[in-house]
């Protein structure tokens, strides 16, 4: 399994990084602006993506329209946000998003949730 | 004397006239400055460069012990976990040592992971930083002499839940610095046992910014700890007070309403308006009367007047204050009408009726309010 993670925060990257690792759910790569997360994308097929909404060049709304929209794939995409508001989460749903995570979150139940997500 | 010197000096070794040989030394003087003060620029940059790479290899050896504590939460209990934890901090212990620098730069990446995170990861985190007494680095920020440092020490006592700094917080509720005063002012919201207990000497003001991060916090406080807003209606403090109105009002505190109910006497408008919004949003059916009477006395002002009929197309009768709500379909302010209209449309049956027999009497006048009521992008 091969998951990306798109943020600029780079503690939390580190942090879903080691934790989805650690639980074995495939390699991690990381994407730490939107641009740098379109190329890989472009680049690779992954089988979970998770994005951050606000990061630099493209947003995560961006990403996940770009996934639909311009690459035509249905890869399961989990939105993470410290932006929980109602707006947002519908706005991310409608764009394709599998799943909505509010910031502050417990890494457990990240890991639940794309455990989830890939059936494993 | 001196000239005589030089002149002897240059004609004798340089054979240069006194003239040429001074410019030749201000050149001189002028160059060897330039040269130092390259030189002072190049070490600045080579020591700020090996700063930097001192500090990303310490985040970054931080940062895989933090995922370790962090991600250790499974094993929250027994001996094994105590046990990995104290091998974590002995393992913190050695990359910080007892520099300043490397502790400041572990305890900002603490907040840094903390922020993200929530239950038993965050809580490992706290425990972290007094395993390492980190608070005495807060301290020692606290003591600092810019004003950016001692509010990151306040923020740094409040994210970790320091109570035993709420004493030296408080000496800053009354900085000349409004940042590093609301701060503090948030900071003790967390801290205090009783959230807001320091309202009741509080002399300040309470801020826009201030209000709405101390409600997001309340939000997420369990309600029994709320404290009742009441109490401080007759605070000596007007941004207290309001602060209380509308906190009484957001939380929906009905024990407050005969509280309110005298509030809506005072002889300051915006504490009557913020009465009467949260009696209409508290539904205090049982005070339609009063209301109804002060409705009488609010024409002259127009955002009282709005206040008032909102309050009214909530809790008023729709039988009775069709009326009285009707007459502000007159006003001369678009808002207050505005609001007439609003309010006669919750006010059912009777309310609708009103309004359509005042746009026929009126020759259809208020046809473009009705318009613009209906055209929700425009609301």
């Amino acid at each position: 399994m091969k998951i990306l993670i798109c943020d600029d925060d780079e503690a939390l990257v580190s942090m879903v990084r080691f934790k989805l690792s650690r639980e074995n759910l495939g390699e991690v790569v990381k994407a730490m602006d939107g641009r740098e997360a379109k190329m890989l994308l472009r680049e690779n097929d992954f089988d979970l993506i998770i994005t951050d909404i606000h990061m630099p060049f493209h947003s995560g709304l961006e990403i996940t329209t770009f996934i639909r929209q311009e690459l035509g794939k249905d890869t399961p995409i989990i939105v993470l946000s410290a932006e929980g508001l109602e707006q947002t989460v519908l706005e991310a749903f409608e764009m394709g998003a599998n799943d909505f995570i509010t910031k502050p979150f417990s890494p457990a139940e990240l890991a639940v949730r794309v455990r989830r997500i890939l059936k494993k | 004397m001196l000239s005589q010197c030089i002149e002897s000096i240059t004609s004798s070794y340089f054979g240069l006239a006194p003239g040429p040989f001074l410019a030749l030394n201000v050149t001189l003087v002028f160059l060897s400055g330039a040269m130092i003060l390259i030189a002072g620029i190049f070490a600045s940059r080579i020591l700020k460069s090996r700063h930097k790479k001192l500090a990303d290899s310490l985040r970054f050896q931080y940062q895989k012990i933090l995922n370790k504590i962090v991600v250790n939460e499974m094993y929250s209990e027994g001996r094994t976990a105590d046990a990995a934890f104290e091998f974590y901090m002995g393992e913190l212990r050695l990359y910080s040592g007892t520099s300043s620098l490397a502790r400041q730069l572990l305890l900002s990446q603490i907040l840094e992971n903390k922020k993200n995170l929530t239950g038993n990861s965050a809580t490992v985190l706290v425990k972290t930083y007094y395993a390492l007494s980190l608070q005495n680095e807060s301290c020692k920020k606290l003591k600092a002499f810019k004003w950016q440092e001692k509010a990151l020490a306040i923020r740094e006592f409040a994210e970790m839940n320091h109570a035993q700094s709420i004493p030296l917080i408080e000496h800053y509720l009354y900085s000349g610095k409004q940042n590093l005063r609301e701060e503090c002012l948030m900071a003790l919201v967390r801290l205090e046992e009783k959230p807001l207990s320091f309202l009741d000497h509080y002399k300040g003001e309470i801020s826009k910014w201030m209000r709405i991060n101390i409600y997001r916090f309340l939000q997420n406080t369990d309600t029994r700890r709320l404290p009742v807003f009441s109490r401080y209606f007759n605070h000596s403090n007007l941004s207290v007070r309001l602060f209380c109105i509308s906190m009484a009002r957001r939380f929906k505190q009905s024990s407050s309403l005969p509280g309110l109910l005298d509030l809506i006497y005072s002889d300051n408008a915006q504490v009557v308006g913020l009465a009467v919004s949260a009696l209409g949003d508290l539904d205090a059916y049982q005070y339609r009367h009063e209301i109804a009477r002060l409705a009488n006395h609010v024409w002259r002002f127009e955002k009282l007047s709005r206040k008032v009929v909102a309050c009214l197309g909530k809790i008023g009768d729709p039988e009775t204050d069709v009326g009285l709500v009707g007459k502000f379909l007159g006003h001369p302010c678009y808002p207050v009408r505005f609001e007439a209209v609003s309010a006669l449309k919750k006010l059912g049956s009777h309310g609708e009726k009103y309004l359509h027999d005042f746009n026929l009497n009126s020759n259809q006048n208020i046809k473009p309010l009705l318009r613009h009521f209906s055209e929700p992008l425009l609301n």
